[in-house]
């Protein structure tokens, strides 16, 4: 079951990469997402998944089998996905403002703020 | 008591000022809030940096927790150093930025943009101090947050744009670090930079390990604008409000490249670089990087975009100190490090002084402007002739020692490419003094009013640290060098 | 020039700063017939840079110091003249004074960074007087093509004396002339040497580099008179010359310097005949002198040494009093044109005087000081007999010398007055005594050599090779050479009295122009914003899909290489740990669910299907979570997931009605595809390596009996990893906080329009 477990997990990285290569904002921005959760899940494997046991402990003496859950890394994916979700709210809402002040969609739309080389010393000579 | 802490209230201070500063009202109040945060930041890593500068190690364990299993704030001279630098720039940039912000952002916004100043200031200062690879990586969120919401916070429309494709670019970036820690700790089962460069050697030969680091480099190098990683850079630097755009040139590619000599030498070695084309690659694009951008500069119509440009070769020159991978090489980065946070700091400082009475930062607006406002043409110019490197300047220093390390490893041709671009450099300077000082001043017969102290004294500050650092590079230099040894993994 | 603003604007009068130069001047002299040469000066300045104050004054320096100071005096009180009225004459001033500082420190320094940077200091003054009237887009120009030559050659400069120290393992000057021929094997050199040559061309204006000295006679005339004649060009000339003793046995050298001097002489002489303005010919006889000098440096020999020092100072003696005849001229009638400029004798008899004394000096005549220095040239020249093509070349240069002269002296005053100039007037004392003293003084050291002698003779052994050598001015040998100087004299006179039929002649070759140096330098300046336009466009087009691609063929490329440094060996499939076989079925239905929504999510247009399918990679995750023993990672995934989702559905609004856009779709699925199975291999990879549980046994161990915890993850991140979580409520936080005005201003905005 692991192997298809990698295998999902390489599936939303592949999509998430073909989202992010979109000339679409909001199709980037969830592509980030998708990377994200990806992300998220390739530190999870790091942890090998060597246990279905949550580490709770009874006593101190569970900690072996505590330990099997790889629970570090399991406090860094939950860090992580915290993250994450706040940057991506935080994309998803500059988003939305940069629609709403290009009027468009599309990333292209965003090259004005990209001025063509000019020489500012003799402006007459470039024709942009 | 205090002295055993200052590394955590160096993080823990700004981070818990933040939000009370978002919620004062007004617009002083804000400012004198962050102001006084910094300096006291300031003083903290004066202190810190007074500490440790013989080359010794503190070592604080957080909660109480040994490393590596708790969170270690390891202070060393080189993170005492970029953290003296971030402090440095955060308490010189908050004067200016009072009549700077006043002018620039919307005035309900600004006390968010003073809590915002400091969040990011929190975390550049967090990812320098922390000995966690983890930690590091959740202060690097702290910071790109706080400027992905500063950047957007410029008064033009484009300022949206500059900031969305910084954080789409910077989140990537952000990520790659991410998969590099988790392949790093799958490997070793550790986060604690200091343990990481005691457990990785035994797992050097493993293609995991080869895999993170190129993971953990270019999820850095896109943050420290390596080129051709760079493209986030010229419209974050053109867009931001001013006093953003002085804070982030003089420190955010500085700390990501603080990350860069902490995982290339303290936590992977050169002992493992060596095998891989790591430095040739560093070479290359230092070299294109100083080539191409400043020859990108030369053509800029907007001041600040020249600059943001000239920023991406000068990063080109520190990865080139890093590509050396020598003491002296390495020496020179550092050194640049600081240098380059003095001249850019100015240099921004002085445009941002002409867009604060222009109104605009189009060189084209510029005509004649340096007769009028004489004090901040003369940082300007200095400022620039610090960017060329000339001798008197603090930029001759490192430029120095980086042709010395190239002519030790016998790199001529990076060597002429280092003068070669103090040449292109010279021209680019050059366009603005011939802007702003030979040409008529404009039609409209408009006059322009001298820029106000606020935003002059710092500019004139800075300006005058690059020619003291200039003619006494003792200080830098020596703390460069104790820096080299420190970093570890440099072959002496 | 006069100027537009002038009498009601009257400046201050700076004469007084003329005193400070003199009393430098006649220190200088005391000094020298004190104590003996040379004089050496030393003070740290960065000692971890071996960088130090390092002065050294031997007989050439002192030369040069006579130079900068004393014509330094006489350029300060005629400026004080010719700057009268003009309102910027203060800065005019602080820019020569700074000037003067700068040559006396490049000309006494022995370490090679102090002279590097007195020398780029004095680049950048020239650049400030070049374009001193700045509202002429003509001296812009100017002043921009002097500064790129003269800074570039500086890099240059700088370069070589970088490899020229690591050669000899010495920062001095003096050391490297010590170490002299020991240097010559060292396969660096050649390339030090090629740098030294292009920074000294550079300043010293020889070919190709010499079209920028003409152009900066835009300066105002005592600024050309000084440094574009009688010092700052001769920087160069003053390096090769100090450096000569340690190469001259040297074929690269001596066949560089004698081949660029030799075609610099020429060109520049032939190159003077085309030109109609008094200043510009002067500049072009300026750069063919400077040739001259190369080649003299250029000549084996020891008697060479003494004719470079001797025409030197002969050059510096007649050409700044021909500057200043140009510049009165120009300042009394207000053209320099040589087509209008006639019989002026009359009007101003005492610049006539003194163009006349100085021209002599420069066509070699007898009784002038020009004539020893000529004289000496063609003993050194006859000295080496492969030279004597070069000597003929030389011919011509002096030829072309006595008619520019003539043109100076004859053309411009003799003859029938020019109507238009009834009205001018003799220009001041301040502006006559200067060239009339100058030049008398030249005439001076014919008269009375044994005045000159100590000076030169001190600065000929500076550049000599052997100790030995004592040269001597005593006795210029009649002969050969003396026929040499009549037959020149003869051509001369024959060129100037055919003077406007050579100019039409070579005006013909406009061609000239367009394939000059010159001209090459402004279409590669015109050019190359074109490029750079076209290389932005490339690079930095702002579209944001591109500049992903760009980064993520990166990552792929430089992974798949640190994949690639190790011999690749194929990861085995990994098994199912822990109890995985036992929740086969409930992790597979996650990984349904997560692949599902993966899959989905790219053919999804519709923006909310886009949501849902991203949703289920979300609640997917979670279910993986839930199963896989990390119950808290799971309900936070829960919670973020949906929140993210209303969130998302929130400002779905503001998005427009999607579009499908055109793009490279099979690219972009490609570098998917790769993405997609280079995280599958690194995953495949990660589980073939043992994993290390040291750390999570020593947090489940700690957790309860130290902290207290039963719960591991909640312990770890509230206490343990504590600043982890702390740094994370902040991103949340304050994400919220950003987002939030982002938000209200569309919402206001919105509600207006």
């Amino acid at each position: 079951m692991t192997i298809v477990l990698l295998l999902s997990i390489s599936v939303v990285v592949a999509a998430a990469v073909y989202l992010m290569l979109s000339r679409d904002l909001f199709r980037v921005v969830i592509g980030l997402t998708l990377l994200g959760a990806g992300t998220n899940l390739v530190v999870f494997a790091a942890g090998r998944f060597a246990s279905v046991t949550p580490p709770l402990l009874e006593t101190a003496d569970d900690a072996a089998a505590a330990a099997a859950a790889n629970p570090l890394v399991q406090a860094l994916v939950l860090t992580a996905i915290v993250i994450s979700f706040a940057l991506l709210c935080f994309s998803l809402v500059l988003g939305a403002r940069l629609r709403s002040a290009a009027n468009s969609d599309d990333t292209h739309s965003l090259q004005s703020a990209e001025p063509p080389a000019t020489d500012a010393v003799k402006p007459a000579e470039i024709k942009p | 008591m205090i002295e055993s802490h200052i590394s955590l209230l160096l993080v823990v201070i700004p981070l818990l000022a933040a939000p009370v500063t978002a919620l004062l009202p007004g617009v002083r109040l804000p400012w004198l809030t962050a102001l006084l945060v910094s300096w006291v930041c300031f003083a903290l890593a004066i202190w810190q940096f007074a500490l440790v500068m013989d080359g010794s190690v503190i070592s604080y364990e957080l909660g109480g927790w040994a490393p590596p299993w708790g969170i270690e704030y390891r202070i060393d001279i080189v993170n005492a150093f970029v953290a003296l630098i971030v402090a440095g720039m955060a308490a010189i940039t908050l004067p200016y930025a009072l009549r700077s912000v006043e002018q620039e952002i919307p005035k309900h916004q600004i006390p968010l943009f003073y809590s915002m100043f400091l969040l990011c200031m929190d975390g550049l200062l967090g990812i320098t101090l922390t000995g966690d690879i983890f930690n590091l990586f959740v202060f690097l969120e702290i910071s790109s947050l706080s400027s992905y919401t500063l950047i957007s916070m410029g008064r033009q429309r484009r300022a949206l744009t500059a900031a969305y494709q910084y954080l789409i670019m910077g989140t990537i970036g952000a990520t790659f670090l991410l998969i590099g820690i988790g392949l790093i700790y799958a490997e070793t089962g550790t986060l604690n930079m200091a343990d990481l460069s005691n457990r990785l050697p035994a797992v050097f030969s493993h293609h995991t390990v080869h895999t993170a680091f190129a993971f953990i480099v270019v999820g850095v190098a896109l943050k420290l604008a390596m080129f051709p990683l760079h493209l986030w850079l010229p419209n974050a630097y053109t867009y931001a409000p001013s006093a953003i755009t002085v804070f982030l040139a003089a420190t955010a590619t500085k700390v990501a490249v603080y990350v860069m000599l902490r995982v290339v030498f303290t936590v992977f070695s050169t002992g493992f670089t060596s095998d891989t084309p790591t430095d040739d690659m560093f070479l290359l694009l230092g070299v294109l990087g100083v080539l191409v951008a400043s020859f990108y500069a030369i053509y800029q119509g907007d001041a600040k975009r020249l600059l943001a440009y000239s920023s991406v070769a000068q990063i080109g020159y520190i990865l080139l100190g890093i590509g050396f991978a020598s003491a002296l090489g390495v020496t020179a980065a550092v050194v640049h490090i600081f240098n380059h946070a003095l001249m850019k700091g100015a240099l921004f400082m002085a445009v941002g002084a002409l867009v604060y009475r222009i109104g605009s930062s189009h060189i084209t607006q510029f005509s004649g402007v340096g007769r009028q406002m004489p004090w901040t043409f003369g940082a300007l110019v200095l400022g620039g002739l610090s960017l060329i490197g000339v001798p008197g300047t603090a930029g001759f220093i490192s430029k120095w020692y980086l042709v010395l390390a190239a002519i030790e490893q016998q790199a001529w041709l990076i060597a002429a490419v280092i003068l070669v671009g103090s040449l292109l450099a010279v021209v680019y300077v050059w366009k603005m003094v011939e802007v702003l000082y030979f040409r008529p001043a404009s039609d409209t017969g408009e006059t322009y009013r001298e820029a106000p102290l606020s935003l002059l004294v710092p500019t004139w500050l800075l300006v005058i640290a690059n020619i003291y650092f200039g003619l006494n590079a003792d200080l830098t230099v020596g703390a460069a060098t104790t820096a080299v040894q420190v970093l570890g993994g440099i072959p002496q | 020039m006069r100027d537009e603003h002038a009498a009601e604007h009257a400046g201050k009068d700076w004469l007084w700063l003329a005193v400070l130069p003199l009393i430098l001047f006649g220190y200088l002299l005391w000094e020298i017939s004190r104590t003996p040469l040379p004089w050496q000066f030393q003070l740290e300045w960065v000692p971890s840079l071996e960088l130090g104050i390092d002065l050294y004054v031997d007989g050439l320096s002192a030369q040069f110091l006579l130079l900068i100071t004393g014509i330094g005096t006489m350029v300060l009180v005629y400026a004080s003249g010719y700057m009268a009225h003009d309102r910027q004459a203060g800065r005019f001033y602080k820019l020569l004074l700074l000037f003067m500082v700068a040559m006396i420190g490049a000309v006494s320094a022995d370490h090679m960074l102090v002279l590097f940077l007195c020398w780029e200091l004095t680049s950048l003054v020239s650049f400030f007087l070049v374009g001193f009237k700045y509202t002429d887009e003509q001296a812009r120009a100017s002043a921009r093509t002097a500064l790129f030559i003269t800074m570039g050659g500086g890099l240059a400069l700088l370069g070589g004396l970088i490899l020229l120290s690591q050669i000899a393992g010495t920062w001095s000057l003096q050391g490297v002339i010590a170490a002299g021929a020991g240097l010559h094997d060292d396969p660096r050199l050649p390339a030090a040497l090629t740098l030294l040559f292009i920074g000294c061309f550079t300043k010293s204006a020889q070919f190709p580099f010499h079209f920028w000295l003409p152009n900066a006679m835009t300066a105002p005339t005592p600024a050309s008179a000084y440094l574009h004649s009688a010092t700052m060009v001769k920087l160069g000339v003053y390096l090769l010359a100090r450096l000569d003793p340690a190469f001259n046995e040297l074929l690269f050298w001596e066949i560089t310097l004698i081949a660029v001097g030799t075609i610099t002489a020429t060109w520049a002489a032939v190159l003077a005949l085309r030109e109609r303005d008094l200043k510009r010919i002067l500049a072009r006889s300026t750069v063919s002198a400077l040739g001259t000098l190369v080649l003299l440096i250029g000549l084996p020999g020891e008697s060479s040494s003494l004719a470079v020092v001797a025409f030197l100072y002969a050059h510096a003696l007649y050409k700044a009093p021909l500057f200043f005849v140009a510049g009165s001229i120009d300042h009394a009638t207000g053209t320099r044109s040589i087509d209008h400029l006639r019989g002026l004798r009359r009007q101003m008899p005492f610049t006539a005087a003194a163009a006349m004394i100085a021209s002599l000096s420069m066509a070699g005549l007898p009784l002038s000081f020009g004539y020893v220095a000529k004289s000496v040239a063609s003993v050194a020249k006859a000295e080496s007999e492969l030279m004597a093509l070069a000597g003929y070349g030389l011919l011509l240069v002096n030829a072309i010398a006595v008619a520019v002269a003539a043109v100076a002296a004859i053309r411009v005053f003799w003859g029938p007055a020019n109507q238009a100039f009834d009205q001018v007037r003799e220009v001041s004392w301040r502006m006559v005594l200067p060239p009339l003293l100058i030049a008398i003084i030249a005439l001076e050291f014919e008269f009375i050599p044994t005045f000159a002698d100590p000076v030169l003779v001190d600065a000929a052994r500076a550049i000599s090779t052997s100790n030995s050598f004592t040269p001597s001015f005593a006795e210029p040998q009649a002969g050969t050479m003396i026929t040499v100087a009549e037959i020149t004299l003869l051509i001369g006179v024959l060129l100037f009295v055919f003077w406007e039929r050579l100019h039409r002649f070579l005006e013909r070759f406009s061609i000239l122009e367009r394939f000059s140096c010159a001209g090459f330098f402004d279409r590669l300046l015109k050019g190359l914003p074109r490029l750079a336009a076209w290389h932005t466009r490339l690079l930095q087009h702002g579209r944001l899909d591109s500049y992903m691609r760009v980064t993520l063929l990166a990552m792929l490329g430089i992974a798949s290489g640190a994949w690639l440094v190790i011999e690749p060996g194929w990861p085995g499939m990994p098994g199912d740990l822990g109890g995985w076989r036992d929740q086969a079925w409930s992790l597979g239905a996650a990984a349904v669910l997560i692949m599902a929504g993966a899959l989905a999510a790219p053919f999804m247009h519709n923006r909310m299907a886009l949501l849902m399918s991203i949703g289920l990679v979300g609640y997917g995750s979670a279910v993986l979570f839930l199963f896989a023993g990390a119950p808290d990672v799971a309900f936070t995934q829960f919670m973020v997931e949906t929140v993210l989702v209303v969130v998302a559905v929130t400002v779905l609004t503001r998005y427009g009605v999607p579009i499908r856009y055109t793009e490279p779709r099979v690219r972009n699925a490609l570098i998917a595809v790769a993405a997609g199975a280079g995280t599958f291999i690194l995953l495949l990879q990660m589980f073939s390596l043992p994993a290390d549980l040291g750390m999570p046994l020593w947090f489940a161990e700690k957790s309860l009996p130290e902290a207290y915890g039963q719960n591991v993850v909640n312990v770890i991140l509230v206490d343990f990893r504590a600043l982890d979580t702390f740094g994370e409520i902040v991103v949340v936080a304050f994400s919220a906080i950003a987002a939030w005005p982002l938000l209200r201003r569309k919402r206001k905005h919105g509600s207006n329009g």
